[in-house]
């Protein structure tokens, strides 16, 4: 299987607080990873390292065999176009971020056409046609595709994270980052979120890495699954083999049984 | 005893009376321009958090309290009077109404500008950049068009009032709507009827406006926060 990300001895840090603490690892093509951990332990950062939106102090990240940033002691050399590079590793984040001042299709068609050079019309066609995939004014071919032309702030949350994952998509990114995108919903709609991410995976293939509080959640679409404490992995298995965990004493609270939730 | 209205008088004023309103639009219009352009380079430059701008955003801050804290009318007499006595610098009453009144404007956008950069979450720059947009097209294409949305409300309740401040140029014998009615007045002896027709003319354009502000606040793409 080919490589998608190699972390080497990767250390990030704010200020004097250490996020990150000599982070190795390897993630593969068409796996699915999922995040588990306490709050504060390096989660996102992690993600938003592999987008380049957050600066190592020390280490290496490849990106499909190439080196992408090297640091040493705080001595950063991004070795590829970061633009370039973010704009194939997709990343959704926890609070839509969708532009307030955008309609939801132009918050889709922006980075096309903009970015990309696409041309409009085309941009607007594969914009609907990502929409209808997460059900965001599915029947557009024969009702009038309203929400579209609404503007974020008139949306649900549910449906923003949707927009928010469409918008990801439009860019036609290699991988899926996925940054507690469920954590601002109730429990139904990040159900939901749930079943629009297999449908994407069904789709396009596409590998994805998600951060997650529900390891039900995470059990359900993730091929793989980390757990997080300070700033290290401590815990890295297939996801049928998690039961081999139940009595990890790091994971206890994180495997009883969630009731509805997930 | 009743007050006899003789409007009709007027109607043989209305010459002036237009060119008055057109003295008091270009006032307006010219000022609006100016102070907007002033004060969004001001805004700008209030909002950027590099050392290096420390004492530039010293001096603007100066500049903002000494417009803030002065009144217009004190402004505008002083340049007009003690300009030519101590630096020799002699404008007419126009010019100087040009100036005051674009100089007391961009004081209040910059404040304007700077909060509605300040109010621009970080994560809508984030989100650009998590899709490869190089900085010069998020600001292009997310943060002007974001400090625009957010702004044009409180500026536009500025361009109303700045209609209105424009009265201050009379002072100077500049010929604009409140000037007429003086003039007109002295002609006449028709006071009444003079500043009745000009306040009607204030009443219909602000009115206008608020109408136009008013609409504004109630529009969805306006109001919506993060």
């Amino acid at each position: 299987m080919n490589e998608l990300f190699r972390l080497e001895d990767v250390t990030v840090m704010y200020g004097t607080h250490t996020v990150l603490k000599g982070f190795n690892l390897t993630i593969f093509e068409r796996e699915r990873i999922a995040i588990c951990g306490p709050s504060g332990t390096g989660k996102s950062t992690f993600l938003r390292c592999l987008n380049l939106l957050e600066r190592i102090r020390h280490g290496v990240i490849y990106f499909r065999g190439q080196k992408i940033i090297e640091a040493r002691d705080g001595n950063v050399k991004v070795l590829v176009n970061e633009n370039v590079h973010r704009s194939r590793v997709g990343i959704v984040f926890q609070e839509f971020n969708l532009w307030p001042n955008k309609t939801i299709l132009n918050n889709i068609t922006e980075g096309p056409i903009y970015l990309r050079g696409i041309p409009a019309a085309k941009a607007v066609e594969r914009a609907r046609e990502l929409c209808a995939l997460v059900n965001v004014d599915p029947f557009h071919r024969t009702t009038r595709g309203k929400l579209v032309n609404k503007y974020p702030s008139e949306l649900s949350g549910g449906q923003r994270q949707r927009v928010a994952l469409a918008r990801a998509l439009a860019m036609d990114p290699e991988v899926l980052l996925l940054d507690e995108i469920t954590s601002a919903l109730d429990p139904p709609l990040a159900a939901e979120i749930l079943r629009y991410l297999r449908k994407i995976n069904e789709t396009f293939h596409i590998p994805m890495m998600l951060v997650t509080h529900h390891v039900e959640f995470a059990r359900s679409l993730a091929t793989r699954l980390l757990f997080m404490k300070e700033g290290k992995v401590i815990v890295d298995t297939p996801a049928a083999k998690l039961d081999q965990y139940y009595d990890h004493v790091d994971l206890k609270e994180y495997l009883e049984p969630m009731g509805e939730d997930a | 005893m009743a007050y006899d209205w003789q409007l009709g008088l007027l109607l043989q004023y209305w010459p002036a009376f237009l060119n008055g309103l057109i003295i008091t639009a270009k006032l307006t219009v010219v000022s609006i321009v100016a102070g907007t352009v002033i004060g969004y380079v001001l805004g700008v430059l209030l909002s950027m958090k590099s050392p290096y701008l420390i004492p530039v955003k010293i001096l603007i801050n100066v500049y903002n309290a000494l417009l803030g804290w002065l009144p217009l009318l004190v402004l505008m007499v002083w340049m007009y009077y003690f300009l030519p006595v101590l630096f020799n610098i002699k404008f007419d009453g126009l010019t100087v109404a040009y100036i005051g009144l674009s100089l007391n404007l961009s004081a209040f956008i910059a404040d304007v500008i700077r909060g509605a950069i300040e109010e621009i979450p970080r994560s809508y720059i984030d989100a650009g950049r998590a899709i490869g947009m190089p900085f010069p097209l998020i600001l292009r294409r997310i943060i002007f068009p974001e400090i625009v949305r957010i702004s044009l409300p409180s500026m536009v309740a500025l361009y109303i009032n700045q209609f209105k401040w424009t009265t201050l140029a009379s002072v100077l014998g500049v010929s604009e709507l409140l000037h007429t009615a003086d003039t007109i007045m002295i002609q006449t002896y028709r006071s009444l009827e003079a500043y009745t027709a000009i306040a009607v003319i204030y009443l219909v354009v602000v009115g206008f406006g608020n109408l136009v502000y008013m609409r504004m606040q109630r529009m969805e793409f306006f109001r919506q926060r993060a």
